[in-house]
């Protein structure tokens, strides 16, 4: 017999879903006659998907809460890997390794901006940046662990002129300032809104004159180091790596789903998910996790839900008399801003309900203490959002735009001249994999929250009855997903 | 202006399963308050 908190209702909720969506499926032609069917390619129409995930979370969360009585990735093991390559790995001479290609790609990427020629699609920075950096590294991190820590060419470089200033006075230097830990993630969340920013507001102009140019890139690039470098002179080279370095904390934040860790220098293993459990405790970790998560939302909605109200928009502030460069820019201010807080306000209002069986813990820490069990929404809304632009734009990245870096008319490796095949993947398969991406992101962080209720409540019954409230959430999330994704591929 | 109600056909099928959990998570709220408050051990 059922007796755990909710599971009665919830199995009513979710039997009044299916048997509703069964109804829908068997009236094909009432169903398209109110204009509710999706792409034809699909088998089903496009709603009937987010019903279906809905169902799908329901379910899991009774089978979790029936299911999954102690707790499991609270306070995990680590276990260090022996033998000779995991120590190679974390070595002197790989860590160098890193550091220089890091650099190289660095320079390469301010050198192209700044060389390479205007068209934004034809130069090796734009697409390595907001591609194959942005995008491909969040893809090794889940796999490996936070690695770009290794590659980071500001911490390496920083650690070379310190050891070269520290040779030639002959003493070893510390930083003139203790970083604040109340700062925490902050300033990394700053930076990324600013690269957000720059990503979709700044380059999203729609107008030739503006956006996005290889030379803003590398701008952006040499004001970013010379920040990081004035940072990591006052607080130190890795206290700042590992607090207020937006691209580490970003990156980091997926790695802590992998199953590799480094400890005091040592390669080790964990269970998959563990290390997200105490990824999320610097104070700042919260909003760099909806930060994550409402930009790609944005992303998703400027490209359909929100498309006629950001021109209705615009069409007001130009009839007011801004340029239009400027009126697409303050209306994609406007909206960004209204996305990243609509974001929060879902995730609060399941931190809020939360409350109601355990008044004594305030919402800031209730926040704090589940902020972890969203890294894999903010992962599961960037595969389902950009799975297909990284098969596409990698493509170009590893042809043309490696043989012709700087859109010079170049062949350096005999592949200039090949194109991108769009017919490799079809939209069919595309919004299969969107729909597993959010489906499986969300039954993930079902699993983190229900793991961190028990290790809080104790007691399996007012865990789950915690945990109701998280469930509204990501029936939330992953419908709202659902629906933008369905929205811009219309 | 976001959402035009005259788009309904599109954006409603996608608030039912939300209003849907949210009024059975409602409802089970409402009821383990009810048990706590009389003491008892309701049921699901």
């Amino acid at each position: 017999m059922i007796r755990r908190a909710g599971s009665g209702t919830l199995l009513i909720a979710a039997w009044a879903l299916l048997s509703a969506a069964v109804t829908a499926v068997m009236l094909p032609a009432a169903a398209s006659a109110h204009g509710l069917v999706g792409r034809s390619d699909l088998p089903l129409p496009d709603w009937l998907f987010a019903w279906g995930s809905s169902i799908v979370l329901i379910v899991s969360f009774v089978g979790l809460t029936l299911g999954w009585r102690s707790v499991r990735f609270e306070n995990y093991d680590w276990r260090a890997f022996g033998g000779a390559v995991a120590a190679a790995l974390t070595g002197r001479v790989a860590q160098i390794l890193a550091g220089a290609v890091g650099v190289v790609l660095l320079v390469f990427v301010v050198w192209t901006g700044i060389d390479g020629v205007d068209a934004p699609d034809r130069n090796f920075s734009v697409t390595f940046v907001f591609v194959t950096f942005w995008l491909g590294t969040v893809v090794l991190s889940v796999l490996f662990g936070n690695v770009f820590r290794a590659f980071n060419p500001w911490r390496a470089i920083a650690h070379v002129v310190a050891a070269a200033f520290s040779a030639i006075v002959g003493q070893k230097q510390t930083a003139p300032l203790s970083y604040p830990e109340r700062l925490g993630r902050w300033p990394a969340v700053a930076a990324l809104v600013g690269f957000i920013f720059l990503e979709l507001v700044w380059g999203q102009t729609g107008f030739a004159a503006s956006g996005v140019t290889p030379q803003t890139i590398a701008t952006a690039t040499v004001a970013y180091s010379l920040y990081t470098f004035v940072a990591m002179g006052l607080f130190g080279i890795d206290r700042w790596t590992d607090r207020g370095e937006a691209f580490t904390q970003y990156f980091g934040m997926f790695g802590s789903l992998a199953p590799f860790e480094v400890r005091e220098g040592r390669l080790g293993r964990r269970p998959v998910l563990a290390g997200t459990t105490t990824w999320a405790l610097p104070a700042g970790s919260l909003a760099l996790v909806l930060t994550a998560i409402g930009a790609t939302t944005f992303d998703g909605a400027q490209e359909g839900v929100l498309k006629d109200a950001i021109s209705s928009t615009f069409q007001t502030f130009s009839d007011a008399g801004l340029s239009p460069v400027t009126a697409l820019r303050v209306t994609n201010t406007l909206y960004l801003t209204g996305t990243l807080l609509a974001v929060a306000a879902i995730f609060w209002g399941g931190i809020y309900g939360m409350r109601i069986v355990d008044g004594k813990r305030s919402a800031l820490e209730l926040g704090r203490k589940f902020a972890h069990a969203f890294i894999p929404i903010a992962l599961a809304y960037l595969v389902a959002h950009y799975f297909s632009l990284v098969v596409y734009q990698e493509q170009a990245q590893f042809t043309f735009l490696l043989s012709d870096p700087f859109g010079d008319g170049s062949d350096w490796f005999g592949t200039a001249g090949s194109g991108i095949n769009y017919g490799l993947i079809g939209a069919t398969t595309i919004w299969y994999v969107q729909f597993g991406a959010i489906v499986v992101g969300h039954v993930i962080a079902l699993a983190l929250g229900h793991d961190r209720a028990l290790s809080l409540w104790k007691d399996p019954r007012t865990a789950a009855y915690s945990q109701v409230w998280m469930l509204v959430t990501m029936v939330f999330f992953s419908v709202l997903g659902l629906y933008l994704l369905s929205q811009a591929n219309g | 202006m976001g959402i035009p109600v005259a788009h309904a056909g599109h954006w409603l099928p996608y608030v039912i399963p939300g209003a849907i959990v949210l009024i059975a998570v409602l409802v089970a709220s409402i009821r383990e308050r009810r048990r706590e408050a009389g003491g008892g051990d309701a049921q699901d």
